[in-house]
């Protein structure tokens, strides 16, 4: 038995070793380039959330007074306003447009995940994608056209159900996403149980799912909590306390909206007490979901 | 306890299948205990005679099985005269066009441990999802034949099918725990999916006996609320084959139980294997020829899709009568 020669190995000796050592170090730069490169790309993309924090800590920390959660706003001139109502109605509103937008975006989304293939699925994630990308403007008055005009009036829950609209295909997306990461090995052990495909989808499926889907959930939410424009029209605001579903209502945004156009001083004051409690009722909602779903074992599959 | 209803809704009185058996005796008894009384109702003949076409003249099981020492008597020493547990009849599994198991014919008795030996890629995984209707949840697959649970098809059109995997238990190649579930709710979970949900007393009783019979209570029974993820892979089997075993099956697909094991876990599935064929009937696919020859009492050869020998375990293993079988056996391919 013979071996055929082996052609020679290229670092062993086919290049001098000065040439050698220069590609190496020609390669390290390059390496450390690209690193640095990619490194600069982290900070610049959580630059902006840093500067508008700061912004509005900066502006809004020194007219955050304990009577702006209880005091009712005032006129202009008076002091010791609030946004006791505003801060309410944010609240009534994101939880009508959770209540019916979260259930319908997960169902949603476990049906495209559990029947990829089917035509109903195919024909949903297309329109959900496109309803992603639709205005918020344009959500704010198809609600009023369906449920303003003919009631003839603005309410909270109109306004909850332009958010819910919003909300549905985000949540419905990624939910479809997380619930595909989950493996078809324990769907198959499900199956293999006897579960129901129903049953293997709540119990097994989506439970698996469970940190991913919340996660999906509190993008959406903390989106829609912002929103301006599909009020407008819906929820309209209110200068004064509500908490009917029928009637107009405050929000935190559209407040914010009519302080900072004003040309007062301290409504503009009020404004960014406004924008810093909006960010962190955000941040509120979602540090508690996320402790009240993290379980016991509620670490995604792995 | 009856812990699953009927596969389907009985003609006229008499049980389609029978009722799922109270294990008792789920510890090892003496040696001298007599064999359980065929179940079998025998009201219903067999519709082909077990395996006397296919491999005439068998009669003993293996007499010793290597390097596995458990207990062996309560065994019937012969080829039983009984209708066999599954009859597999013309049956083919197609993926789309692609025909994975070519019109297997085969008899599976009760209380033996039937190996599927073959190459990779040879459809014996596929055929062993054919026997509680697995192969289907996969897309574009498509079972033609008929696989017969005492005498009853449950590819019938009255079946319904979770019955029929609760009937047919499966134990997969990767340890499968549902990972939101302590150690107890995993052994539990096929339990909700009855008519009858048991009390939480008798869960922990039946929770209990099947982690003894899979020798995994005395690791796990102080920390049942764990999480499963947290055991190691082959207590991770061992907890997925105590979990099919809680509700009782007739009928155990083990889908290659140890390719992702260490040796020491390998052992004890092994060893449990052995065990189980007391109480149930024992399909187990594996491309470890020694395993098969270890665990098995009757071997099937597959290759490309077709059946091409079975036999009793030493029987296949020292005189094969298809010449492809010994040359898979002796190494010459596969």
């Amino acid at each position: 038995m013979t071996t055929p020669a082996k052609p020679p190995m290229r670092w062993s000796g086919a290049y001098p070793a000065a040439t050698r050592a220069g590609k190496l170090r020609r390669r390290q730069a390059v390496n450390a380039l690209m690193a640095g490169l990619v490194g600069l790309a982290a900070v610049l993309a959580t630059l902006p959330l840093v500067i508008v924090l700061l912004y509005l800590l900066k502006q809004g920390a020194s007219s955050l007074r304990w009577h702006f959660f209880t005091n009712m706003p005032k006129p202009v001139g008076e002091l010791g306003g609030g946004m006791a109502n505003a801060i309410v109605g944010t609240l009534m509103l994101i939880g009508i447009a959770s209540a019916i937008g979260l259930p319908v975006g997960i169902g949603a989304g476990l049906y495209l995940a559990e029947h990829r293939g089917s035509r109903l699925a195919n024909v949903t994630r297309f329109l959900a994608d496109v309803l992603n990308g639709l205005p918020s403007i344009v959500m704010g008055i198809f609600a009023w056209q369906i449920l303003v005009r003919p009631i003839g009036h603005f309410s909270a829950w109109a306004g909850g159900v332009a958010l819910a609209a919003m909300m549905i295909p985000q949540v419905a997306r990624t939910t479809e996403e997380i619930v595909r990461t989950v493996p078809v090995s324990l769907r198959e052990a499900a199956l293999a149980l006897g579960y129901a495909r129903w049953r293997t989808s709540l119990t097994v499926v989506l439970r698996t799912a469970t940190a991913g889907v919340v996660t999906g959930a509190l993008v959406a939410i903390a989106r829609i909590a912002g929103e301006t424009a599909p009020l407008l029209f819906t929820a309209f605001g209110n200068q004064f306390w509500s908490t009917s579903l029928n009637q107009p209502v405050a929000a935190l945004p559209l407040q914010i909206y009519t302080y900072a156009l004003s040309p007062y001083d301290d409504w503009h004051a009020q404004a960014w007490a406004g924008a810093l409690v909006l960010i962190a009722l955000i941040l509120i909602i979602s540090l508690v979901a996320r402790v009240a779903t993290r379980g016991r074992f509620a670490t995604a599959s792995d | 306890m009856r812990a699953s209803p009927p596969i389907a809704t009985s003609p006229a009185g008499e049980p389609s299948v029978p009722p799922l058996r109270d294990a008792a005796p789920s510890q090892p008894g003496p040696p001298s205990s007599p064999a359980p009384a065929p179940r079998t109702p025998a009201a219903a003949p067999p519709a082909n005679p077990p395996l006397a076409d296919i491999a005439p003249g068998v009669a003993a099981r293996p007499a010793t099985i290597p390097s596995v020492t458990v207990n062996t008597a309560a065994k019937p020493s012969a080829e039983p005269t009984e209708a066999p547990r599954l009859s597999i009849e013309g049956l083919s599994a197609f993926f789309g066009s692609t025909c994975a198991v070519r019109n297997v014919s085969v008899s599976l008795p009760d209380r033996f441990v039937t190996a599927i030996i073959g190459p990779s890629g040879c459809g014996k995984s596929t055929m062993l999802r054919c026997l509680n209707r697995m192969h289907e949840t996969l897309p574009l697959a498509r079972v033609e034949g008929q696989v017969l649970l005492d005498g009853q098809d449950i590819y019938g059109r009255a079946v319904n099918v979770t019955a029929v995997r609760q009937h047919v238990g499966m134990v997969f190649q990767r340890p499968t725990p549902f990972p939101t579930m302590s150690i107890r709710d995993n052994v539990a979970a096929a339990l909700l999916t009855s008519d009858k949900r048991p009390s939480r007393a008798r869960t922990d009783e039946i929770v209990e006996r099947a982690l003894r019979r899979t020798a995994l209570w005395d690791e796990v029974k102080d920390r049942l609320r764990d999480s499963a993820v947290g055991l190691s892979g082959g207590q991770q089997q061992r907890l997925c084959i105590a979990r099919a075993l809680a509700i009782e099956p007739e009928v155990l697909l083990l889908d290659e139980p140890t390719a992702s094991l260490d040796p020491i876990s390998t052992q004890k599935v092994e060893e449990l294997v052995y065990e189980l064929r007391r109480d149930m009937t024992v399909v187990i696919v594996t491309h470890n020829m020694q395993q098969a020859a270890r665990v098995s009492d009757r071997t099937a050869f597959m290759l490309a899709g077709e059946l091409v020998e079975v036999a009793p375990t030493t029987t296949l293993f020292t005189t094969p009568r298809d010449p492809r079988t010994e040359a898979y056996i002796t190494g010459r391919f596969g």
